[in-house]
């Protein structure tokens, strides 16, 4: 009667009060937040030393017992006589976790290759320029756009609003990509398609949701989206075939994502694994 | 690769069967070691029997050995395991209520 009682009126606490506490439930949201994060330790390295200070919390919490049942005049809790080996065994077990070490992104991606290689290779991840305009305007969108190109390219000319992150820093900002909110979109952009490719490999292997390519990358968006459009160049894959003098970066009209720009019709490719209706219109 | 689909490569049935069978084998081991006893949940508050906190870490250690063993093996995809997202200052005050909760419902 007591434990029903309590069990009611938690229940009808918590319900009449939940909404005056949701700022302070939502205070301290690390999305998911692990022990590697918290130490800056590799997981193997982590598993070791949680394995180590856990069992000398056992042997600490035994003693502790152990005192406490004398004080109370109670006779010890027997201990098993495999407790020293079993330690040892769990110790050698955490040291091999650490020695064999987790998986890097490109072995990761060797093992998960069969199942994604085919949506690059039948187009379904490389999103038209435009898609990825009405994405910006979508309120129900959270547009992430990365442009994995050197320095130099990125100086010279770079879509507004994308941070630029070098491929072989990608795999650093993994956490906050997984902490982003549901309805984000993340495309990854290079001067063609190569680069970027290659990024998406690497966060599609560390697991992170809705990433997608520039089809064509910065040389496509400057064919397909300029109101006014620079001067081609020749040049190879992943060269920036426009000729651009100065360092414009983001501040050249044809970088802006604009909302009312030429309408250009394009296929959506983009499924959220959160469901939100995606919009529709032109290109920027 | 771990973890496996078991709905979709089983049929519901099956892996409701499986679901049912953990969940069993869990609240049989759970119940063999005493833990149905409201007495040896409230020792662990004197510090008196301290089984409560052994089974638990000793748990907790165990699987996670075993899941990044299991991991650094290529036999489980770590991204695909529900981590439960932390909400930091939450979840200590919702920690320390379970704590007061247990010691009072051992009374």
């Amino acid at each position: 009667m007591f434990f029903v009682g309590g069990i009611l009126a938690g229940i009808a606490v918590f319900g009449e009060t939940s909404s005056k506490f949701v700022h302070f439930w939502n205070s301290s949201f690390l999305g998911r937040y692990t022990l590697p994060d918290l130490f800056h330790l590799s997981p193997g390295a982590t598993v070791l030393l949680v394995a180590v200070l856990g069992l000398l919390a056992l042997w600490g919490g035994e003693q502790v017992e152990r005192i406490a049942r004398r004080k109370a005049g109670l006779e010890p809790i027997a201990v098993p006589k495999w407790i020293r080996p079993g330690a040892a065994v769990f110790v050698l077990a955490a040291l091999a976790v650490m020695l064999i070490g987790q998986p890097t992104a490109a072995e990761r991606w060797e093992r998960i290759a069969a199942e994604k290689q085919p949506l690059l290779d039948n187009r379904e991840v490389q999103i038209h320029p435009a898609e990825m305009r009405d994405l910006y305007y979508n309120s129900l969108v959270n547009l992430v756009m990365i442009d994995v190109r050197d320095e130099a390219d990125y100086n010279l000319f770079h879509v507004k609003g994308a941070k630029r992150v070098p491929l072989d820093q990608l795999e650093s900002i993994v956490p906050e990509l997984k902490a982003a909110p549901d309805g984000t979109v993340v495309v990854l952009m290079s001067n063609d398609e190569t680069y970027a490719t290659e990024g998406w490999k690497i966060l599609v292997a560390e697991g992170v949701p809705n990433v997608y390519i520039l089809e064509g990358g910065i040389n496509n968006f400057l064919a397909t989206c300029s109101e006014t459009p620079f001067k081609p160049i020749p040049g190879g894959d992943e060269d920036l075939r426009y000729e651009i003098t100065a360092a414009l970066g983001a501040r050249h009209p044809n970088a802006s994502l604009r909302e009312h720009g030429k309408e250009i019709e394009y296929t959506p490719k983009v499924k959220l694994q959160k469901k939100a209706p995606t919009g529709a219109g032109g290109c920027g | 690769m771990a973890p496996f689909a078991l709905e979709a490569e089983l049929g519901k049935f099956a892996a409701y069967l499986i679901f049912l069978l953990i969940g069993a084998g869990f609240g049989a081991t759970l119940e063999m070691a005493g833990f149905t006893k409201s007495t040896k949940l409230t020792a662990q508050f004197y510090l008196k029997d301290m089984t409560v906190l052994k089974v638990m870490f000793t748990a907790v250690l165990v699987a996670m050995v075993l899941i990044f063993g299991a991991v650094g093996l290529g036999l489980l995809d770590y991204d695909r395991i529900w981590v439960p997202p932390t909400y930091l200052w939450p979840g200590i005050l919702g920690g320390f209520l379970i704590g007061v909760g247990f010691i009072v419902g051992g009374f």
